[in-house]
């Protein structure tokens, strides 16, 4: 085979499994919402369907894909069914330049634990995550009703406010990692500590700018019920719904798995190499465990993390949303910016 | 070029044009912005082609994500009339703005057809390929040193126009904070 039919074969291969884990990983995290949610408010959660609840996520799927999808009468056709697309399609394209776990040889070949490893791969990710403001934005302006478009509005002006935080913060790690490629990223993080250590600031400001930009709790106000139905998504139903549910949830992992690969190093195990002698066991073991559990255990402290935070804090009102993100987070992450240039300057 | 490179360029190319033909002939204003929302797009991945991956992350991110998406805030919120292209109203700009592009494609024409297949818009020395660091390296190094002061005033120009924005936004009546 010649090395551009080898390399497509090899890309095919790899975004079908990396689409079937996002997939799974949604159908997971919908019962594990649930689950995680109702056990912090003194609930049991859904434990109906099949042993411990765990067949829920089958039960909702085959609920969604048969009810009937409803195209209301004032509805713009073609761009209503486009929108939900786009979301999905922007939040699996974001998930391809994510490196899962060191590039390892089988056989002849070299591959690596992601799709593809362009030079720009953290431009990349950020400029198709800015994309998905398009599924929002023509899907409550197609709906043709006024709460829709005043949610989609909401979350179109959210989006782009927290994306300037959010794109500083990420600047900061890229200035001390000296480089935009992401296996680069988590490479440098294993002989410096880990960013979250060096950057605690700019770690907070992408935790907040993150959770921002997946339109989640506390920052979920698209969705305010009380003010606007459910936003953008109002009406829609079936199938296309849960085509906008599966993009929020996508693009939770993908943001945690960005927050794991730029701030906790990735695929690195946690280092004690300055433990004493005999805790030496501990710290072998802990290099012994592969990478990519590494990985997949970061992510998913994130994905807890993201449900914790929807079960204490309380939605914030509009205008304080936006003051917090002109206001506070914006000069916090350009000081933050500048601190770490000057600092990497005089090195 | 290799064959999956001649398909890609081909499938990009095409719905770059028709995104064009899009963006003048839809009769809604929110069809011509994602139209142009295509052309910018598939713009993106001929850049790629070309090895030049900084300007088509920079393509897509900024013209794609940012413009584009207050061309369109703007069109939901205010709720723009529909326009047909061969609508009766503004013969004159019509007809000018035929001229005016029949020009513009002659223009095209000649130069391309004079300057052949040695019209590549890469220079020998920017060759970004050769540049072993990477494409940001050498963007950032010809930016830095070999156009500092464009560079520099670019950012003054935009905020020239972030200033007269304030100045045309704010309330005449007092202010409202």
């Amino acid at each position: 085979m010649s090395p551009v039919v080898e390399a497509f074969v090899e890309g095919v291969i790899k975004a079908a499994i990396a689409l079937g884990f996002l997939l799974n990983s949604f159908a997971i995290m919908t019962i594990m919402e649930r689950k995680v949610v109702g056990r912090m408010q003194q609930r049991y959660g859904p434990n109906r369907v099949g042993p411990f609840g765990l067949l829920q996520p089958l039960a909702d799927g085959v609920k969604l894909l048969m009810k009937e999808q409803i195209i209301p009468a004032r509805v713009n056709v073609p761009i209503y069914i486009v929108a939900p697309t786009i979301s999905v399609m922007v939040s699996l394209m974001a998930f391809a330049v994510i490196p899962v776990a060191p590039a390892f040889t089988a056989g002849p070949y070299r591959v690596g634990w992601w799709i593809s490893n362009p030079n720009i791969g953290i431009l990349y990710l950020f400029a198709v995550a800015s994309l998905g403001v398009y599924g929002i934005v023509l899907g409550s302006w197609s709906s043709g009703n006024k709460y829709s478009l005043l949610g989609g509005l909401r979350s179109t002006a959210q989006i782009i406010s927290y994306e300037l935080a959010f794109g500083l913060s990420i600047v900061s790690a890229i200035l001390l990692a000296g480089s935009l490629n992401l296996p680069e990223v988590v490479k440098v993080q294993s002989h410096l500590p880990w960013f979250i250590l060096i950057q605690p600031l700019g770690f907070a400001i992408f935790a907040i700018g993150g959770i921002a930009e997946t339109n989640r709790a506390p920052f979920d106000l698209p969705e305010a019920e009380q003010e606007l139905i459910a936003g953008y998504h109002t009406e829609y139903s079936g199938f296309r719904f849960a085509l906008y549910f599966m993009a929020e949830y996508i693009n939770m992992v993908t943001i945690s798995a960005l927050a794991t690969t730029l701030f906790l190093g990735g695929w690195l195990p946690i280092n004690f190499g300055w433990f004493p002698g005999w805790l030496q066991w501990l710290d072998n073991f802990l290099l012994w465990v592969p990478g990519v559990l590494w990985f997949l255990a970061k992510v998913s402290f994130f994905l807890f993390a993201y449900m914790w935070l929807r079960a204490t804090l309380p939605r914030i009102r509009y205008d304080r949303l936006m003051w917090f993100g002109w206001k506070v987070l914006l000069p916090l992450a350009v000081l933050n910016v500048l601190i770490t240039a000057l600092y990497v300057s005089l090195q | 070029m290799p064959v999956l490179a001649i398909i890609v360029f081909w499938i990009s190319t095409v719905l770059a044009v028709l995104g064009g033909i899009g963006v003048v002939a839809s009769p809604a204003p929110v069809y011509s912005a994602v139209s142009l929302i295509l052309t910018l797009a598939n713009l993106a991945i001929l850049y790629l082609l070309l090895n030049a991956q900084f300007i088509a992350a920079a393509q897509v991110l900024i013209y794609a994500g940012a413009v584009m998406v207050l061309f369109l805030f703007v069109i939901t919120l205010l709720g723009v009339r529909d326009y047909r292209l061969f609508g009766d109203r503004q013969p004159l700009q019509r007809y000018g703005a035929m001229l005016l592009g029949a020009l513009l494609l002659a223009g095209i024409i000649y130069f391309v057809s004079k300057s052949g297949t040695g019209l590549t818009g890469v220079h020998s020395s920017y060759n970004a390929f050769q540049a072993h660091k990477g494409n940001v390296q050498a963007f950032g190094h010809e930016l830095f040193n070999g156009f500092l002061l464009p560079f520099e005033i670019t950012p003054f120009l935009l905020v020239v126009a972030m200033i007269g924005a304030v100045a045309l936004g704010k309330s005449t009546q007092g202010s409202r904070g």
